[in-house]
């Protein structure tokens, strides 16, 4: 039986772009239009037998108890949708905690996030948002779908619902050279967004990732305080356009097979208090906290103890869903505090909520990315150690450290914090119907690929150490 | 046609994606051949799409240029030279790229004193060997023939000028203090870098002619060693005030005499050729240094070992191949001028693997675990037998004169 590289299921991996996308698309376009959402469904699972085969009965089981409980839950059954949440939150919590232990390896491929999929499918079902009964199909290419299965973004199902391509009805009765141009409407838009955040990941991500590898090989305890500065900004850049272009990608093969954009990140270090930062980062994932935990529990408009009382819990089960090991609960702590303060405290003065929001955003959130980089303690302690060098100088340090990983990442760096002003990128998208803006995202893509492939399949790009 | 251009990045990546798929099918068997690839890692067009981003052309384009300028192709040197620059990047062990091999040519014709010569001689036999080598599995005729010929003559003259053998001297192991290390070079790739970057013992003391991803068989082309350049006899112009340059391995060893010379290369080795034919070019890289320092002695360092983790779970680097190619390496020592030390029991876990405490990716040392490895050289060298008591005096004195400082500021 031929062997199948579990790689394929790496947006930026050519095994991905070449072969099972293309595949996909096909099967997805050419077969008769009813049988879409079959198709999205099986190509997901056969998506997600590719990444984690191991775990393919648990997510298999999590979907047919969602499918067979989402009927008691249309019919307004409380105990049905208390039952459902409260078990696919245990399926979450119980993998997290496993994991975070090391009692398994690693958790089953995008189970963060089809979990999540599954308890606001529920949720809108109970409260009447979703009108007419979806087929099993449809709500199992839902929960399961390829383009969001493992990072997100996490996707409401009424947006899923608009995707008038795969329910057939956008192009059902149009003729076939109509019928074919519509397709290509649809992959020509997604692949620019596809383009875009492949370049975030290619060009930027993944070298910002080689340095901040190379801080770690020098150990935290030695690096210089100026490159334990410069590693602050490397790592937050790093996760970032890792993320952003991740969640480009998915969102742009979202588009190609018709669903609408789904926007995730929108310029979040342009914000102006740590509260309007994480509206703009990760944006699905605190629009599910906000309308499914923060809502419910009353939001804002009670009194001011309830507010704190549920943004705490907001923001500790935000922590405890990034991970259950203490680095995350320190993290999630800290963005609370600036929350809260800017909440109650500065918003009094609004020039003193100018000047610490900025802050805030700018300096503190990128020293809590490195407090969610790391999990161990000792490494945690000895980064803030050369951060902030109150109790000596370190060990075994080279003050020449700095220099040396800036000269060769100084660009990367530098065209990183150049995309954190909004302009840059919403020029390109206002731009991307123009002909030479395509013919740019074209050589773009290329230029992506050709990097990418000197990793894929090559023994020898070993040879640099 | 109007739909093709409406869609032109969907439609230019479908024409492209299938031109080099194309390419690397009808490359694959020559002009790709040399290319190690696996249909399970991605598709087949990665061949042509790597040859691109090694600089180069793709097989099609450079056969339409080869049938319809071929008339042209002999001036073209500069196509040469990108294709011995590709063999490097691909095949490791071919490291030969042309701009190099006209610099050797150069030094030749420029070096006047015949004390300069035998120092160059070796040199250029290498690099035209390397040539002959990447000409042979290129299938394409050589322009660079000339350049062959006069190296050769070259060598000629310089045969019958063999160095006197020094006398011989016993050498024991033992533990010497830290200026044992001032006149001590190390050779080495991006492990022996941070060696010289986080050991604090070692600042102001050795040498270091190292680099990131420096192989065995790098050392006689790549320029990286930075000296002052090459002085006409006669002047005395302090070396400090010269300027510098970028040289070789091997022509910086031509220039500056050290008493030991440790090497420790062979990780980014280990994708390629056969433990012998590594041990081979080793021995001769060995040799080599011999002629080129003859009061010299030589460490050869076996490969320090990566960690349980990475050896388990890698392809290439696997700490039982390691222990072949320092099993090999072991015998290239004659344990008069040339000797085998293996710092990995320094830093070794259970297994026979790097320690996981000791490094974050898994095959580099962290910059506060650089001092096992130093003190294992401290305690792992070799001195003259007449010199023995000596040593041993001033490691005394070394480590008197620590503890007194140790007692005045105690931490």
């Amino acid at each position: 039986m031929p062997q199948i590289n579990p790689n394929i299921t790496n947006f930026s991996e050519l095994s991905f772009i070449f072969r099972f996308l293309p595949i996909f698309l096909i099967a997805y376009y050419v077969l008769p239009s009813r049988l879409r959402p079959f198709v999205l469904f099986v190509g997901s699972l056969a998506f997600y037998a590719f990444g984690d085969p191991k775990s393919m009965g648990i997510f298999a089981v999590a979907v047919i108890v969602n499918l067979i409980f989402s009927y008691r839950c249309q019919a307004h059954s409380k105990p049905a949708l208390i039952f459902i949440i409260a078990a696919d939150v245990i399926l979450l919590l119980s993998f997290k905690f496993l994991s975070g232990y090391g009692k398994i390896s690693g958790l089953p491929l995008g189970i963060s996030f089809f979990t999540f999929k599954m308890v606001s499918y529920q949720a809108d079902l109970y409260k009447g948002k979703i009108k007419k009964c979806p087929g099993i199909f449809a709500v199992a290419a839902y929960f399961s779908m390829f383009p969001q299965l493992m990072s997100g973004p996490i996707m409401r199902y009424c947006d899923f619902e608009k995707n008038k391509v795969l329910s057939g009805t956008e192009d059902r009765f149009l003729v076939f050279k109509d019928r074919i141009h519509l397709h290509l409407d649809k992959i020509e838009e997604g692949l620019v967004f596809f383009t875009l955040g492949f370049a975030m990941k290619a060009l930027l991500a993944d070298y910002l990732a080689a340095m901040w590898n190379d801080i770690g090989t020098i150990g935290y305890e030695s690096i210089s305080t100026p490159l334990a500065w410069a590693g602050v900004v490397c790592y937050s850049l790093n996760l970032y356009f890792d993320f952003w272009g991740y969640s480009l990608m998915a969102a742009g093969i979202g588009v190609m097979l018709g669903f609408p954009f789904i926007k995730n990140f929108d310029h979040p270090y342009a914000s102006k208090t740590v509260g309007e930062f994480y509206r703009r980062w990760h944006m699905t994932l605190g629009s599910w906290f906000r309308d499914y935990v923060y809502f419910p529990m009353g939001g804002s408009r009670e009194s001011k103890s309830n507010t704190i009382r549920n943004l705490f819990v907001v923001w500790a089960l935000t922590g405890l869903w990034h991970g259950v090991t203490l680095n995350f609960i320190v993290w999630a702590g800290a963005l609370l505090v600036m929350i809260v303060m800017e909440k109650f405290v500065w918003s009094s003065n609004e020039k003193l909520l100018a000047v610490i929001g900025r802050i805030n955003v700018l300096i503190i959130i990128p020293i809590t990315w490195v407090i969610f980089a790391l999990p161990v303690k000792e490494d945690l302690y000895n980064y803030m150690g050369r951060l902030f060098p109150v109790n000596g100088a370190g060990i075994a340090v080279n003050p020449g450290d700095f220099a040396k990983l800036l000269s060769t990442y100084w660009g990367f760096l530098l065209a990183g914090l150049m995309l954190l002003f909004p302009g840059i990128y919403s020029n390109i998208v206002k731009r991307r119907k123009d002909w030479p803006m395509r013919v740019m995202m074209l050589i773009l893509f290329w230029v992506c690929v050709t990097i990418v492939s000197t990793k894929a399949g090559n023994p020898f790009m070993y040879v640099n150490f | 046609m109007k739909t093709f251009f409406q869609h032109i990045l969907s439609m230019g990546i479908l024409v492209v994606a299938l031109l080099f798929t194309v390419d690397s099918a009808l490359g694959q068997n020559s002009a790709y051949e040399e290319i190690e690839y696996d249909s399970f890692d991605a598709p087949i067009m990665s061949l042509t799409l790597r040859r691109i981003a090694e600089g180069q052309q793709p097989y099609l384009i450079e056969l339409v240029r080869k049938n319809l300028f071929g008339a042209a192709g002999d001036n073209e040197t500069t196509d040469n030279s990108e294709n011995t620059d590709e063999m490097q990047n691909t095949n490791a062990e071919q490291e030969v790229t042309d701009g190099n091999s006209s610099e050797a040519v150069e030094e030749v014709v420029s070096s006047g004193d015949a004390g300069s010569e035998v120092a160059d001689a070796p040199t250029d036999t290498a690099v035209s060997d390397g040539d002959a080598d990447s000409d042979i599995a290129e299938g394409e005729p050589s322009g660079e023939v000339s350049g062959g010929d006069v190296e050769a003559t070259e060598g000629d003259i310089e045969e019958p000028a063999p160095e006197p053998e020094p006398e011989k001297d016993n050498y024991v192991m033992t533990a010497v203090p830290d200026s044992y290390f001032d006149d001590a070079l190390f050779i080495g790739d991006s492990r022996t870098v941070g060696l010289s970057e986080y050991c604090e013992e070692l600042k102001g003391h050795g040498t270091f002619y190292a680099k990131v991803s420096l192989t065995i068989f790098g050392l006689d082309d790549k320029e990286f060693v930075v000296v002052p350049v090459k002085t006409e006899e006669g002047t005395d112009i302090p070396e400090e005030e010269l300027p510098k340059e970028k040289v070789t391995v091997e022509e910086a060893l031509s220039r500056k005499q050290f008493a030991k010379i440790y090497i420790m290369l062979g990780l980014n080795e280990l994708g390629s050729r056969t433990h012998e034919q590594y041990a081979e070019v080793y021995g001769e890289v060995v040799n080599k240094i011999r002629e080129l320092q003859p009061d010299a002695i030589i460490i050869i360092q076996g490969i320090m070992h990566v960690t349980h983790s990475k050896s388990s779970s890698d392809r290439v680097f696997k700490n039982s191949t390691i222990n072949d190619r320092n099993a090999v390496l072991s015998t290239l020592a004659d344990g008069e001028h040339v000797f085998y030390i293996d710092m990995n029991e320094a830093t070794d876990d259970e297994n026979g693997a790097l320690r996981q405490d000791l490094s974050f990716d898994n095959v580099h040392l962290k910059a506060k675990s650089y001092s096992l490895w130093y003190d294992y050289l401290k305690n792992h060298a070799f001195v003259k037998e007449k010199d023995l008591e000596q040593t041993q005096q001033l490691l005394q004195q070394e480590i008197e004169s620590r503890e007194a400082e140790n007692a005045e500021n105690p931490q």
